[in-house]
């Protein structure tokens, strides 16, 4: 089994139309495959050449009511490369290089980090209130996550969405004052 | 107190990147190693019990480096190893042992260690009155021997040979020898040598080229007589000659700080003007052998990084540092392959420093030089043929995961931008389904290859890389040896396998009846001033306009 969970945060949850709401999300992919991504498992996968897993990530952001409407697609793909390794310190043979979203090359310390660098992370997201539109709405993020055949794990994919975070878009930063009272 | 603050301040602007082992430069002792970033550019230290610490650059660009670090792939291993041993011990025990990572890329034959030139910064070449100078030229039977070695190679029998020296040339028996490792199966043969033979010998070019050579790869380390002193004048007519016989060639400059690294744009105009003949440009930045003081080698040192960024300024930006691509980029390209006919491919494996390159490509209305990466986005086609194997190795069907990759092939290029008169999609197509020697020739003639290719000394060797060299030597002994152990530590390699293999200098005298240095060049070709062609900056040439070298 795999768990993916996801959690959506709102720096405020009442924004004017021309001020930028800002979202995290919050992703962590747990169970069979983050268990199996071990140093013993890189290292029969190099055995065999298989030297690549990759994780291919998609996260969307709606808001939802009668219609869903999306408001961010955003594709993102990590890399773990296993590779021979020179380092006299370490005890192994067989280490993996995590190349990141952004191209960054990472040389984890342990097994831990590199599960850590690798099935998780947050994503920031800034939106314009009129993007969103004026009045309530609930926010909601949703990720799948997939991953091809390797020797120690099968294909697999898994969805989750997340919390849901209610937001309000207001034309003006006067609370108090509607749009009535301005006009008159 | 002012060296210790500098001291204090360089230890606290590094930044540890990884761990490696290397070795002594003083004693060839195995030791671990850092590589590490301080201002923007990457070094390596290891420091002996005994001799100290050696600090040395290793890399001119961090950000380069970070990028080439991320198409880290190892390859297939060889799977029929001539020194079978449970234990990795870089860089002992070479021939290729069971737990080198690459099969041979290119397999190197010297057919002589003599040679024409007496050039300052080769290493490689007979010297009389030296103690232990041997003579070194393998017979006939030996070079089949050699070859059958390298075909007998798994999973990728070798299928790439360089005849090398010395200067190849001087041996009178080239062509029966070409003649043979064609015979042995090997489709690429490339002869590496200073061209002054063929400059002298018009038809030699043709009876090579009929006999099997595919390419020449010919020194040229500059576009005037300063930095080029050894074949500038030569040159014109070994391309004449070339041109006439169908003999593609590689101009190879072996570049210097501070000596020719001001003409790599006057090197890349050269080839461009000769760019029906000259397929490919293989820059190496020096490898510093011997023993050399650190002032020496600061003078000297020059990476690829450093090279890229001289061609850029060079050639007023129309190559510029992100054309460039680190050699085992190219995996995915492989993978694919491997995944669509489920059988083992040839695989440029290489550690990420050691090479790079790029493709240019000349745009026939407005004879303009045009780097692939301008006009086809090769890191997302890069990405897609990973994705396509990954789908055809989890269980899609490969003949339509395939049709629909050389489908998609055209989403990377942009047809806008794409030199006139070239179609990259087809050439593309025609590599990723055919996917054989002729395919890849193909690509090559409609373009020009500009590599980089940097070898490396004791004083920045690191094990990683050696473990992943896929230039390998031939050798008598059957033994198939990297580059970087064959030539960084000559004591153990080459020169112990000249002195097996060899004969004394005096020897070789008496059975020829003639003295080592009349074999010198002399320089028939330079007599009187600059001619017409002979490419320098001074003269109004045929074959070639006048290049500024800047």
């Amino acid at each position: 089994m795999n768990l993916l969970s996801l959690k959506l945060e709102s720096n405020t949850k009442r924004i004017v139309r021309d001020e930028s709401l800002k979202l995290k999300v919050y992703f962590k992919l747990s169970g069979l495959v983050r268990d199996l991504f071990n140093q013993k498992n890189w290292e029969e996968a190099w055995d065999k050449h298989d030297l690549t897993l990759r994780m291919d990530y998609h996260l969307k952001i709606y808001k939802n009511g009668l219609i869903k409407k999306l408001l961010s697609d955003l594709k993102f793909v990590r890399k773990a490369k296993f590779y021979w390794s020179r380092n006299p310190d370490l005890p192994y043979r067989i280490w993996v290089m995590i190349v990141d979203e952004d191209g960054n090359p990472i040389l984890p310390k342990d097994e831990e980090e590199a599960k850590s660098v690798f099935f998780e992370g947050f994503k920031s997201f800034s939106f314009f209130g009129k993007e969103i539109g004026l009045g309530e709405h609930g926010l909601i993020a949703n990720m799948k996550a997939k991953w091809s055949k390797h020797s120690f794990i099968d294909k697999g994919e898994i969805e989750a969405n997340s919390n849901k975070v209610s937001i309000e878009v207001i034309e003006y930063k006067d609370y108090s004052l509607n749009r009535e009272t301005i006009l008159s | 107190m002012a060296q210790l603050e500098e001291l204090r301040s360089a230890l606290e602007r590094r930044h540890l990147i990884r761990r490696t082992q290397s070795i002594c430069p003083e004693c060839n002792r195995i030791l671990p190693a850092l590589i590490f970033e301080r201002d923007g550019k990457v070094w390596m230290s290891k420091t002996c019990p005994e001799h100290g610490e050696c600090e040395e650059l290793y890399f001119g660009s961090y950000e380069m480096y970070k990028k080439f670090s991320t198409y880290w792939t190892d390859g297939k291993r060889a799977q029929a190893p001539n020194v079978p041993i449970d234990k990795c011990s870089c860089p002992m025990n070479c021939g290729l042992c069971s737990n080198h990572l690459s099969h041979t890329g290119l397999a190197n034959i010297i057919v002589t260690n003599r040679c024409d030139l007496t050039c300052w910064y080769c290493f490689f070449y007979v010297k009389k009155g030296l103690e232990g100078a041997y003579l070194y030229e393998p017979t006939l039977e030996q070079i089949r021997s050699m070859v059958r070695t390298l075909r007998a190679q798994r999973p990728v029998p070798g299928n790439s040979v360089q005849i090398t020296g010395g200067e190849p040339t001087l041996r009178e028996d080239l062509v029966d020898i070409v003649r043979a490792i064609r015979e042995e199966g090997v489709e690429h043969i490339q002869l590496n040598t200073n061209g002054i033979t063929l400059a002298l010998k018009p038809d030699l070019a043709i009876k090579l080229r009929e006999a099997g050579v595919s390419n020449l790869y010919l020194s040229f380390d500059g576009v005037t007589p300063k930095t080029n002193p050894k074949n500038h004048w030569e040159v014109p007519y070994t391309l004449e000659n070339c041109r006439k016989a169908g003999l593609g060639v590689v101009l190879v400059p072996t570049i210097i700080n501070s000596i020719n690294d001001h003409e790599l744009g006057g090197i890349v105009k050269f080839a461009w003007k000769n760019m029906d003949i000259v397929r490919a440009i293989s820059f190496q930045p020096v490898s510093l052998t011997g023993r050399m003081s650190k002032k020496e080698r600061e003078k000297y040192r020059i990476t690829i990084p450093d090279c890229i960024k001289r061609v850029e300024e060079q050639t007023d930006g129309m190559i510029t540092k992100e054309d460039w691509f680190p050699v085992p980029s190219c995996s995915p390209v492989t993978h694919f392959i491997e995944a669509f006919t489920k059988r083992p491919n040839y695989e440029l494996s290489i550690h990420f420093a050691c090479g790079a390159g790029t493709y240019v490509f000349e745009d026939e209305d407005n004879k303009k030089l045009i780097p692939i990466t301008q006009f086809v986005d090769i890191k997302g086609l890069l990405e897609y043929l990973d994705e396509a194997s990954e789908e055809i190795n989890s269980g899609a069907n490969r003949y339509l995961t395939a049709v629909k990759a050389v489908l998609n092939i055209n989403k990377f290029i942009d047809k806008e931008k794409q030199p006139k008169g070239l179609s990259l999609s087809k050439l593309l197509t025609s590599v990723l389904l055919k996917h054989d020697y002729s395919s890849a020739g193909q690509f090559h003639l409609r373009s020009m290859f500009i590599g980089m290719m940097h070898f490396q000394d004791k004083y920045n060797q690191d094990e990683e890389r050696l473990q992943r060299c896929d230039i390998h030597y031939l050798t008598p002994d059957l033994r198939i040896i990297p580059f970087c152990s064959f030539n960084v530590i000559p004591e153990w390699y080459r020169d112990r396998i000249q002195q097996k293999y060899g004969i004394p200098v005096s020897e070789w005298e008496a059975k020829v009846g003639r003295k080592l240095e009349d074999g010198l060049y002399r320089g028939t070709l330079r007599r009187g001033s600059h001619h017409a062609g002979c490419g320098c900056v001074v003269s109004n040439n045929v074959h070639i306009e006048p290049i500024t070298g800047t």
